[in-house]
């Protein structure tokens, strides 16, 4: 269901001409062959994906929207910011340092944002010892410093790339909990639970991971270390690559103690979001690298998936969420919102006016609804 | 015994030695690459694919092999011509380089020019006027310039150059209003080619800023080593006699003091010429300039072995065929080692 609403449709007499392969995989990696609003005009893997407007679309594509479409790969914040001032560069990415989006919007740059549907968590290995003491990973939790991980995330004072977390589900979604009941650091409650943790403090060693392509995680990473030595625990701090980020968290053994991840619910349904992560049949996989395997947790999404009205899933996601925060194989940072810094040659209503914004993950970006104001 | 040029001697023992070389540098990058953490296939394939999809792609790739054995495909595959596909760009890892491969080239031979055309006559500079202030402003340039990485540099140009004086381009290769057919790969040319000296000029508007950021540290070094080398010769009993015979201080600097100093500073100019070659890759990310260098860094962190095999020999490929250049200017500027090299097999 999750894979489903990103389904690509393709042109399948083009793509079985011009195929290589047995699914085509080489000519699609390089060249258009869908059926939507812009075709692919040129393709640099390192460089930038260039498509130009596709009149033929069946729902048409409105004059005011941008003619051609370049998006550029592996730009550095740096970069980005003197682009934009440059007006070369129309929106930024969302993983861009929040100091540079702030800097951006201090010159005049709009700010963009798409959330609701998605939180920034911190995946513990349930696993791997003394994450496999529900205990442990407790101590962490309440340890953990949310009100400045909030902080950190903000870019000025009405704008900010996420809102205080409530617990695994994110605010408005089924099954979360009321707004005003954030999380926060609890010492004293870490400092016990630690107390009942089976292993000794003084033994432990967690390995914190942050993914090298976004660099805010390495400041997450650091208040953690921060708040875990105040608790007595020592950790290390490991920089992963994603792509082998991705291939370590197929084995258990491999995963780090706890991996930084950002998520979004597909579709804004807390399936989407939920069974990927915690579902025992998904363990291992780079949104689920805590490896929980819990009856009562399964039974739950299950539930959800299968109950038949809004009631029904309210009730199991809300029990869900509540299962969640017992056994803690997550600390839930807090629940995101995708910050975009955009020149203001561009109006995008999706990411700029609720009531144009989509409830899919990613739809914001739909060329064809952007308008070119210069 | 073939009685030979000293040259072609000196060329021929040169490329026996680079064909080992090349052959040394295969084994042990493609050693180095498979003991590396991470399973290739599984980082091809990504987190979703299931153990079976994953053993498959190993079993096609060779890895479930012997390393002797996987050697051998890889060998065999080179000697046809063939690196094999990328799992990066999903692409054969030749077309890969003969894309991306000129833009590195064009940037580092451009940044070459400048580190020589620079380094040499600062160092030149420094060593006529020793001891009085252009020495003292040279030396000081030098140190700043080697002490900070080609990346600093690149930031603070970029912000110079195009945030606060919006002079010159910073990303890409060419403006968007041209299209220009790739003949070589090499935009400057290519643009020739095409007659568009607009275009021509935009391509070399774009290289500029990278080359030059790239260039600084291998100008400092070449003016460092330039000036010591001088400062040493000026020492020498036969410039003393030519100042006696009161020849003017520019001539002796430049065909009596320069000329014999050269020798050693070339051999630096070429050893950072071809270590541009790696370290473009900051530059490379700084400017999202699309060569070789920052393609090699994608590869590498994605355990791509087809493509990691293919530049790290590229790149130590450019480095052989610099340094054969270099020992044949060095031999043809020095009869002694033109010389000692008669005779050899």
């Amino acid at each position: 269901m999750a894979s489903l609403v990103r389904l690509p449709i393709v042109d399948k007499a083009l793509v079985e001409a011009n195929a290589e392969d047995e699914w085509g995989e080489a000519f699609l990696s390089a060249n258009g062959a869908g059926t939507g609003a812009y075709t692919v005009t040129s393709h640099n893997p390192q460089e930038e994906t260039v498509m130009g407007k596709w009149d033929g679309y069946f729902l048409g594509v409105p004059e005011a929207a941008p003619d051609a479409v370049r998006v550029r790969y592996g730009l550095e914040p740096a970069t980005v910011r003197t682009l934009i001032a440059q007006g070369e560069h129309d929106i930024a990415s969302q993983w861009l340092p929040p100091e540079v989006v702030q800097a951006l919007a201090n010159d005049g740059s709009q700010l963009l944002t798409e959330g609701g549907t998605g939180a920034f968590y911190f995946k513990m290995n349930t696993t791997k010892p003394p994450l496999d003491d529900v205990n442990c990973r407790q101590a962490l939790s309440q340890a953990f410093d949310y009100g400045t991980a909030i902080q950190m995330i903000a870019i000025n004072e009405d704008v900010s790339a996420g809102s205080p977390a409530t617990g695994a589900i994110p605010v408005g979604m089924y099954g979360s909990k009321p707004a005003d009941m954030t999380l926060s650091q609890d010492m004293e409650a870490a400092k016990a639970s630690l107390a009942a943790c089976a292993y000794d403090p003084a033994d432990i060693d967690i390995e914190i991971s942050w993914i090298a392509e976004v660099p805010l995680e390495e400041r997450f990473a650091l208040l953690m270390q921060s708040n875990f030595n105040e608790l007595g625990i020592k950790s290390h701090i490991t920089k992963l690559p994603w792509a082998l980020f991705a291939e370590q968290v197929s084995s258990p053994e491999n995963t780090p103690h706890i991996s930084q991840l950002f998520v979004n619910a597909v579709t804004g349904d807390p399936d989407t979001l939920l069974y990927g992560m915690y579902h025992s049949s998904n363990q291992g996989t780079w949104q689920s690298p805590e490896y929980l395997s819990d009856d009562k947790v399964d039974m739950f999404l299950d539930a959800g998936r299968t109950a038949p009205d809004d009631a029904g899933r309210t009730a199991a996601y809300a029990a869900l969420n509540d299962r969640l925060m017992e056994i803690a194989p997550t600390i839930y940072g807090f629940d995101r919102q995708s910050v975009f810094a955009a020149s203001n040659r561009v109006n995008v209503p999706a990411l700029s006016d609720p009531s144009s914004a989509f409830g899919l993950d990613g739809l914001g970006f739909s060329f064809r609804l952007m308008e070119m104001t210069q | 015994m073939v009685l030979r040029s000293p040259i072609l001697n000196l060329l021929l023992r040169r490329l026996g030695i680079s064909v080992i070389v090349l052959i040394g540098v295969s084994m042990l990058i493609f050693v180095i690459a498979r003991v590396i953490p991470g399973d290739p296939a599984r980082i091809a394939l990504g987190p979703n694919a299931t153990p079976e999809q994953v053993e498959r792609l190993r079993t096609e790739m060779h890895l479930d092999e012997s390393l002797p054995v996987q050697y051998g495909y890889f060998i065999g595959d080179v000697l046809r011509g063939d690196l094999g596909t990328s799992l990066y760009t999903n692409r054969p890892v030749t077309l890969d380089i003969a894309q991306f491969l000129p833009a590195t080239l064009e940037l580092v031979f451009l940044a070459g020019i400048i580190m020589v055309a620079a380094g040499l006559p600062l160092g030149i500079l420094a060593a006529r006027y020793r001891g009085a202030w252009p020495d003292h402003l040279v030396r000081v340039l030098a140190l700043l310039t080697v002490s900070a990485p080609s990346f600093v540099w690149a930031v603070i140009l970029m912000l110079l150059f195009a945030f606060y004086l919006p002079l010159f381009p910073i990303a890409g290769r060419l403006s968007d209003i041209y299209e220009i057919n790739r003949v070589t790969g090499f935009l400057t040319i290519d643009t020739l080619l095409a007659g568009n000296i607009a275009a021509f000029l935009d391509a070399l508007h774009h290289l500029i800023l990278p080359a030059v950021a790239l260039s600084l540290s291998g100008i400092g070094q070449a003016a460092r080593l330039t000036r010591a080398n001088m400062v040493e010769t000026y020492e020498k009993p036969y410039i003393e006699m030519a100042e006696a015979y009161g020849f003017f201080p520019s001539r002796i600097a430049r065909i009596y003091a320069f000329r014999p100093s050269l020798i050693p500073s070339l051999t630096i100019i070429g050893l950072d010429f071809a270590a541009m070659m790696g370290n473009a890759f900051l530059v490379e990310a700084v400017f999202a300039w699309p060569g070789l260098s920052r393609y090699g860094v994608n590869v590498i962190l994605r355990k791509d072995l087809n493509a990691i095999m293919g530049t790290v020999l590229i790149i130590a490929l450019t480095f052989l065929i610099v340094n054969i250049i270099i020992d044949l200017l060095i031999a043809l500027l020095n009869p002694r080692i033109r010389y000692s090299t008669r005779g050899s097999p």
